[in-house]
């Protein structure tokens, strides 16, 4: 639903693509590994092995432009598996492919010009330096990469004006509060330009209202700068409000892939739907997804509405109007109906 | 169980373990066959004639080898030039100058009191006429600071770098910091000449560590994600260097080269015994005319050097924290140009009217009370009247029922008895890493043919760190109950951590008699400050809310302080432990100037019959009796650390 | 005070060089003479008054405080050019290695003041008790018992200070049969301090001391008496009498003469009697400094020195 218009979305040009990665600490990688691979318990691992599978086995792929979610509990593995994308951790086993170049085969000089010109990240405790002012802060990624002074300081002041930051560009972060921290790492970070951007739990240390904030202008940097985005969490509203796609991890695991609405009707398993239940489920679901089947010849009275509306907006007149409503496609003709009854057993979990 | 295991983590185990180690010993020494006495002299490896070979050759080849032509004679030279233009420079600035100078930095820093204080301790130097000794030793201690920044700095990096560097390093620099200077003053004189070169270089040597270790420290400590957001910009590892991980560790290496000021101040004295002049030498000069008073007035330009570099290296660090942020940088500079051109004006003019010396009219003088103290307290303190009461028979006292049967057990029972004792200790405070570090220290101290003056200075130290517990401990808790006790203690635990102990090495001799007493004294005073604030510290620092809970249940003050306050406090108290007998082994060799006897006197030996062979003998003993003592108190402190539960 | 002299005369480096063109040659090309000040009083006067004449000959005079021990491979290298007052009782070693074995220094014959190592003890002891002021009497313990402290238990103290002084105290103990057991004070200044503290109360006390000394002008003391020197009790490996009398001498770096040929002379020449060293310690006693002290004896004194310096 977001590609961009220069990439296709076909396997050997997608931004990001993982398969089979894996990532162990310790020693005894291999009898690690395979315990894993027997479904042998983490502590059981660490146990016998001295080791920690953070990341088993994970592959997934990356669309142009999508808010890629991975959402899990602390010790999931997700900071190490975004770390591995950016090869701050270099992942034991499996590939990573970025912009069809692999990753752990790439000489340190390459990496170092994908890291300058390609991939961004924003940190969970901001990762500022607290030496340097805003600006510079903002500039960083530019000074490293040889730009001068005079280029650096006005793509800087832009991108502080982006964020929000007018008039405190000569500030130091600890004079700043945590949402305005976190608005000048999104800003060093967007300075390079980057066509993927990591986000390690950025909004995780701010309050909730500031959090909701920092939620709602990312999405509107992301409107006008369509990149591509790797987001962490450990908060599955967060996921449900940000992600285009998620992916849910569990141990070191991918569990579940897939859009918010797809997890929320049909978690994988016992686990994911855990995530699920305090899910205000009509904000996610929409109307393709709870329609019932409908034969061609019934009569259906009513103004149709589109597969694609979510559900908060059709079910004041689903309850007032108290009968089947008919759901259309993106070309007009009739594919389905809610009836009342499935979609109270969608709403409710029944 | 649980519950149970978390009390006696602490208290009751070691109790139990103390008990087993009587009986173990009791059992050894009956079994043990007859004979078995101090470490046999025959097993000496020879290590002292070794050394002193190494050091005869070097003598006797030192002017054909190419190493003196072309390194260190010429390292020498430079320094020993910069030394002397930095001098020159000093004194060529009129005093006045130097004292409104000095006083405008503390004054825009710590504010108009701050430049005032700074100002008057300036005024100090100048009025007991002391200027020249104090620019002498400002000088040597400023350039070897300076030598030990350049050197420190890129070391501590190195180690920052690389884990085995670091460990390589550690016990390097641990021997550096426990080592007696008294042992490498002569082959530094070897290595650099006479006069202020080598003492510069002792003085590195000694205070080097701390730069180090903290430039180490600031560097690893930088913020993960820090270091991760400078790669993920594609920083180079210079880049890392230079712009993320240094510029954060400034902090961490100020506090640094502060602790490293205060060391090289440290050794001011024992610095002059190689010609270093200065303060120190006019601690020596004093103290050979046994005039106290005239000692204790160039010790005090020691202790003020050394309260007005701290400040201001603190406020270094605060200005290295702040940036410029809150002025405005017209302003800021435009202070430092008024504040320049008018001190540049107040020189000239001096120099042009000639009026460069400080008036010997206003020249002052404390000298006399405190010699005159000094005499009272010899014809009063030493016994009053016929009773046993008094300095001369506590002295007799400590040593009939203290030093001598504990010297005396130490060193005449069967050794192996000793080495197991100690193993022992060393194993319940830490483990058996301990255990085979402290058998295999106490074998080769027997093996170096130090084993009973090692236990002479083992007596010593323990009696000394008992008597700094017992009166340390009781101070350190009425401290933490009344501010302004605590308020007061500060500038005297302040000046009796920083004063040479050269200064009262005469009264402790004249009112506790040569012998092992006045150095345990000495000891004492110097070592104390720790337990007293680390109590305090400790105490305060209980979490309120666990104090409010324990009155909820109605306590009395002393059931507080016994069942909450103090066991809580104990990591901390212990703490302070350690640090004391780090600092009573220090003392050893000052103690061994006094009739310390010992390893001290057998370092002073070393250094005054220039067998260096015998000093590193010595020295070699004490870092070894340091290190066992060292990692034994913190594994003991460690042990009373609440069992903390596991990160998430 | 005598920081003055260095610090005027190394204002600069281009000082120095304006200095030699001004002196020209008959100084040599050492025109910086460093000398040795050894930690005590007699040194430092014996270098203040040399100093003052090379001065007045145009040298630049240097004064290095340094040990006495630590000095001998200072002067070798050439680090510093001379010290003016060994006692020969301590440095047998160094003799042999330094200058008999061709080790860079040379012998720079006597200063004329001869010293004499000895026991000493408080005059009031022996009005007391003067039994416990010879060898004689310390062979019965109860009189031994006189010195006994609690360090040292039933025997007496015997104390003694640095531990680089010369002694053969054990042997003389050991070999006269003395209750006495050896002390180390640690330093000069700790014995002193000793000293001071024993007369105060007037307990007895029995040590190591010199002469000449400026404590003579302090303490009323006495030489306890040991059997007389002889060449014969030293030869024979067991000593068990009194110290010989030092005759001080002088020690340089064997390339002054070469390198600075009138300053080789003039210390060469160098040498007074121990009248005259008494007679600056009594000025230092008085609260002059060393240069004050030596300005004095030089006033007084001006042929003594005169006739050191050549031609």
């Amino acid at each position: 639903m977001a590609d961009s218009e220069e990439h296709s979305n076909s396997p050997s040009d997608r931004p990001i693509l993982a398969s089979g990665v894996w990532k162990v600490f310790g020693k005894r990688v291999a009898d690690a590994m395979a315990m894993a691979r027997d479904k042998v318990d983490q502590s059981e691992i660490l146990a016998k092995s001295g080791c920690v599978v953070a990341v088993q086995d994970a592959t997934f792929e990356v669309n142009w432009g999508e808010i890629f979610v991975v959402m899990g509990l602390s010790g999931s593995g997700k900071s190490t598996l975004i770390r591995c994308l950016s090869r701050l951790v270099d992942a034991t086993a499996g590939r990573i492919v970025i912009n069809g170049q692999d990753l752990g085969e790439m000489p340190e000089l390459e990496l170092r010009e994908l890291r300058r010109h390609t991939i961004s990240m924003v940190f969970q405790n901001y990762g500022l330096f607290p030496h340097r002012r805003v600006i510079d802060n903002v500039a960083f990624g530019l000074e490293v990469r040889g730009a001068t002074k005079e280029d650096r300081y006005q793509k800087a002041e832009e991108m502080i004006e982006l964020v929000g930051l007018d008039g405190w560009a000569s500030n130091y972060p600890e004079q700043l509060s945590g949402g305005m921290k976190q608005r000048v790492g999104l800003a060093r970070a967007l300075a390079v330009d980057p066509e993927i951007l990591l986000f390690d739990e950025p909004f995780s240390a701010l309050d909730p209202l500031i959090r909701r904030d920092m939620q709602d202008e990312l999405l509107g940097l992301q409107e006008r700068l369509r990149c591509t985005m790797v987001f962490i969490t450990h908060d599955f509203s967060e996921a449900l409000k940000l992600g285009d796609r998620i992916a849910i991890m569990r141990s070191g695991a991918i569990v579940q892939v897939g859009t918010p609405e797809e997890i929320v009707a049909h978690p994988a398993d016992d686990y994911v739907r855990d995530f699920t239940i305090d899910v205000p489920r009509h904000k996610v679901l929409s109307a393709g997804t709870v329609m019932a089947g409908v034969s061609p010849d019934m009569v259906l009275e009513g103004e149709p509405v589109a597969v694609s509306a979510r559900l908060d907006a059709i079910l004041p007149r689903l309850l007032t109007e108290g009968r089947p409503v008919p759901v259309v496609d993106e070309r007009g003709e009739r594919c389905g109906v809610l009836e009342p009854a499935v979609v109270s057993r969608y709403l409710w979990r029944q | 169980m649980t519950s149970l295991t978390v009390r006696s983590a602490g208290w009751r185990r070691p109790m139990a373990y103390l008990g087993g180690a009587v009986l173990l010993l009791g059992g050894l020494i009956v079994l043990l066959p007859e004979g078995i006495g101090a470490f046999p002299p025959e097993w000496d490896i020879g290590f002292g004639p070794a050394v002193n070979e190494v050091q005869q050759w070097w003598i006797s080849n030192r002017r054909d080898l190419g190493v003196y032509l072309f390194f260190f004679d010429p390292l020498s030279d430079s320094i020993d030039w910069l030394l002397r233009a930095f001098e020159n420079l000093l004194m060529a600035i009129p005093w006045y100058v130097h004292v409104a100078g000095v006083g405008v930095v503390f004054g825009r820093w710590l504010g108009r009191a701050g430049g005032l204080a700074a100002g008057a301790g300036m005024l100090y130097f100048v009025a007991l006429g002391l200027w020249e000794q104090s620019v002498q030793t400002f000088s040597l201690m400023t350039v070897a600071v300076a030598l030990a920044v350049a050197i420190g700095v890129p070391v501590g990096i190195l180690a920052a770098r690389s884990d085995w560097v670091f460990r390589g390093l550690r016990p390097v620099l641990d021997s550096m910091q426990t080592l007696p200077a008294f042992v490498y003053l002569i082959p530094v004189l070897l290595f650099f000449g006479v006069a202020r070169v080598p003492s510069l270089i002792a003085t590195v040597i000694y205070a080097l560590p701390p730069v180090i270790r903290l430039t180490n420290l600031g560097i690893r400590q930088v913020p993960t994600e820090s270091l991760e957001a400078g790669l993920m910009f594609g920083s180079t590892s210079g880049q890392l260097l230079r712009k993320v991980q240094l510029p954060q560790a400034v902090p961490s290496i100020l506090a640094g080269v502060n602790q490293t000021i205060m060391m090289a101040l440290s050794i001011v004295v024992i610095a002059a015994m190689i010609g270093a002049g200065g303060l120190g030498q006019e601690v020596l000069l004093a103290l050979r005319h046994q005039e106290v008073g005239r000692a204790v007035e160039a010790g005090m330009a020691i202790v003020l050097m050394a309260v007005m570099l701290d400040r201001f290296s603190h406020s270094l660090v605060g200005q290295g924290r702040m940036g410029g942020a809150h002025h405005t940088e017209g302003l800021r500079y435009r202070y430092w140009w008024v504040a320049g051109g008018v001190l540049a004006a107040l020189a000239i003019a001096g120099w042009t009217i000639g009026w460069t010396d400080y008036p010997t009219a206003l020249q002052f003088s404390y000298a006399a009370p405190i010699d005159g103290a000094v005499d009272w307290a010899r014809d009063n303190l030493y016994q009053l009247g016929n009773l046993p009461v008094g300095t001369g028979p506590f002295s007799d006292f400590l040593t009939t029922y203290g030093t001598r049967p504990m010297r005396l057990y130490l060193s005449e029972e069967a050794w192996p008895v000793v080495v197991l004792f100690f193993g022992f200790v060393a194993w319940w405070a830490s483990g058996k890493k301990l255990l085979l570090g402290s058998v295999v220290g106490t074998v080769v101290i027997g093996l170096l043919g130090m084993w009973t003056l090692t236990m002479d200075t083992l007596s010593q130290t323990v009696v000394a760190v008992l008597m700094a517990i017992v009166i340390g401990l009781p101070l350190g808790v009425a401290a933490s109950r009344r501010d302004w006790l605590e308020r007061g203690m500060r500038p005297v635990l302040d000046t009796l951590q920083t004063i040479p102990s050269f200064c009262f090495l005469v009264p402790v001799v004249i009112l506790f008699n040569v012998g092992r007493i006045p150095g345990i004294i000495a000891s004492v005073l110097y070592a104390i400050p720790p337990v007293i604030r680390l109590t305090n510290l400790g105490i305060r620092s209980v979490d309120s809310e666990i104090v409010e809970a324990s009155e909820s249940f109605g306590v009395t003050r002393r059931q507080k302080l016994w069942k909450i306050q103090l066991p809580l406090a104990m990591p901390t108290v212990l703490a302070g432990i350690n640090q004391t007998v780090m600092l009573v082994l220090a003392m050893v060799v000052i103690a061994g100037l006094v009739g310390g006897a010992g390893l001290g006197l057998e370092a002073v030996k070393g250094l005054a019959r220039s067998d260096t062979g015998l000093g590193f003998e010595a020295g070699a003993s004490i870092v070894i009796l340091a290190m066992i003592l060292d990692r034994i108190t913190q594994g003991w402190a460690a042990r009373f650390q609440p069992p903390s539960s596991d990160r998430g | 005070m005598s920081r003055r002299s260095t610090f005027k005369a190394s204002l600069l480096l281009a000082a120095f060089s304006l200095v030699l063109a001004a002196c020209g040659d008959d100084l040599g090309d050492v025109e910086t003479i460093k000398l040795a000040v050894n930690p005590w009083d007699g040194s430092a006067v014996n270098i203040a008054v040399a100093a003052a004449v090379l001065e007045g000959e145009g040298y630049t005079v240097e004064r290095v405080e340094i040990d006495e021990n630590a000095q001998w491979a200072a002067i070798a290298a050439g680090d510093l050019h001379a010290s003016l007052e060994v006692w020969p009782s301590g440095h047998a070693d160094n003799v042999a290695s330094y200058i008999d074995g061709g080790g860079g220094v040379v012998n720079g014959g006597e200063l004329g003041a001869v010293g004499k190592i000895g026991w000493w003890i408080p005059t009031y002891v022996v009005d007391q008790n003067p039994a416990a002021g010879t060898w004689q009497g310390l062979q019965d313990p109860a009189t031994a018992q006189v010195y006994a402290t609690a360090e040292t238990g039933d025997k007496g103290q015997f104390l003694i200070g640095d531990p680089s002084w010369v002694s053969y105290e054990q042997d003389i103990i050991d070999n006269l049969g003395l209750h006495l057991e050896v002390a180390y004070a640690g330093s000069e200044e700790a014995l002193l301090a000793a000293m001071d503290s024993a007369t105060s109360r007037g307990d007895p006390l029995l040590f190591y001391w010199w002469t000449p000394h400026s404590a003579f002008s302090k303490f009323d003391l006495t030489a306890f008496e040991l059997p007389a020197y002889s060449d014969e009790c030293y030869a024979s490996g067991a000593v068990d009498c009194d110290y010989p009398d030092d005759v001080l001498f002088k020690i340089m770096w064997d390339g002054l003469e070469e390198g600075a040929p009138t300053a080789f002379t003039i210390l060469s020449n160098f040498s007074y009697t121990n009248e005259d060293q008494i007679f600056m310690l009594g000025k230092l006693d008085e609260g002059l400094s060393v240069d004050e002290a030596a300005a004095a004896w030089m006033d007084a004194n001006e042929s003594v020195w005169q006739a050191w310096i050549p031609g």
